[in-house]
């Protein structure tokens, strides 16, 4: 793999070397050396496109911006949720508090 | 000259072969112009003689309609012959047919990399243009795989964990292990991918996130996530689930990932069985 194929490749995919050479072990070098190139030869208008914009950022690096997006907002489900748990545990305690409370105001009313 | 020199009017097909047809021709030629005509006939029905494959095959000049072409070497072009004329080639070996958009024009637009006994049917645009009207696999990808027995203890605190399906029920292009629950492309296309899996034992405890992804070289596809809110009654079961097409090019590969979130630890188990927790996928 040229350092340019790798590059192309890297528009596409997360880690360039490890689809190369799981390429390689499946398909064997010949027909993964023609998926590279046909892979390369399909992304590069893309990847040529994508280069020139500020910012640039290859997959690994877009797909790590995405996940940490993920990540932050399934932590700020489980927040929300133990909040809403004890939210929901304080109502049951108040909704006790409040029966022990007629309990009494009962008990003396029968006195 | 073979069918493909005729003519389609009528008056400009004055010989066949080196017998002149035209008018007054004499009668004695007149079986040999039959016979010429025949040939050619079946000559354009024929299994023409296999052709080696190279930067240019010469499939319009071979004398029949179907023809093997053997070899591995990258093919970009076919010769110059008549509008309308077809060819039906066999691949004996893996070798590359470049796309071009106006002189090899291939399915998708895409190269094909074709395996040994796969079919394609090419007509002539003329001018040395052709356009390939189908193209069959010998074995198109397809594949099912489940995970045979439960695995305890895989997700449950936000853990990411890759579903490995270890039981396969079919794979024609040998292209799943079974040992990592990765499927590798060996035909760039469109892939209908489908997964179900189930997730159980959670100590009685609200899972407050789950989420299955088809994760593949190109994108990733969240087709089942979820996210919960504590419910009295804890729920104990969840099965995910869903499919996308996908596109995939050669080399490429595919896998399935999981997590679950909200439990102090990665405590959930993993169920496994057929009609569970499956994965399966088809070259479109």
């Amino acid at each position: 793999m040229s350092p340019l194929q790798r590059t192309i490749l890297a528009d596409a995919v997360i880690d360039p070397d490890e689809w190369y050479d799981n390429a390689v072990t499946v398909l064997g070098k010949e027909r993964a050396d023609a998926a590279l190139a046909e892979k390369v030869t399909r992304r590069q208008p893309e990847y040529n496109a994508a280069v020139k914009q500020p910012g640039y950022q290859p997959r690994a690096e877009r797909q790590a911006v995405i996940d940490q997006a993920r990540a932050d907002a399934v932590k700020e489900n489980a927040s929300q949720a133990e909040a809403e748990k004890k939210k929901q545990q304080i109502a049951v305690l108040d909704a006790i508090l409040s029966d022990a409370d007629s309990l009494a105001k009962l008990k003396s009313a029968i006195k | 000259m073979a069918l493909a020199g005729w003519s389609t009017t009528a008056a400009s097909n004055a010989s066949v072969g080196s017998i002149n047809w035209a008018e007054g021709q004499a009668p004695s030629t007149v079986n040999d112009s039959a016979r010429y005509t025949m040939a050619d006939v079946k000559a354009e029905w024929y299994q023409a003689a296999d052709l080696a494959s190279g930067s240019t095959v010469n499939i319009g000049a071979a004398v029949g309609g179907y023809m093997h072409i053997t070899g591995t070497t990258t093919i970009t072009a076919f010769d110059t012959i008549d509008k309308g004329i077809r060819r039906w080639l066999k691949f004996d070996g893996a070798l590359t047919l470049t796309h071009n958009a106006t002189t090899l024009i291939l399915p998708n637009g895409v190269n094909i990399v074709t395996s040994a006994k796969d079919m394609a049917l090419f007509i002539s645009e003329g001018s040395g243009n052709w356009r390939c009207l189908v193209y069959t696999p010998a074995s198109p990808a397809a594949f099912s795989a489940y995970k045979s027995a439960p695995t305890a203890d895989v997700t449950g605190a936000g853990t990411t964990y890759t579903v490995i399906f270890d039981s396969v029920i079919f794979d024609r292009t040998a292209g799943f292990n079974n040992s990592t629950g990765v499927f590798t492309a060996s035909a760039t296309g469109l892939y209908l991918l489908t997964t179900n899996v189930l997730f159980y034992n959670f100590g009685g405890v609200t899972i407050t996130a789950a989420a299955l992804q088809i994760h593949t070289s190109n994108r990733d596809y969240y087709v089942a996530d979820g996210a919960f809110q504590y419910v009295a009654g804890s729920l104990q079961q969840i099965s995910l689930g869903g499919g996308v097409i996908a596109d995939m090019d050669a080399g490429d590969t595919v896998s399935i990932k999981v997590y679950i979130n909200g439990l102090a630890g990665d405590t959930a188990d993993l169920y496994g069985g057929a009609a569970d927790v499956y994965f399966q996928g088809a070259l479109l």
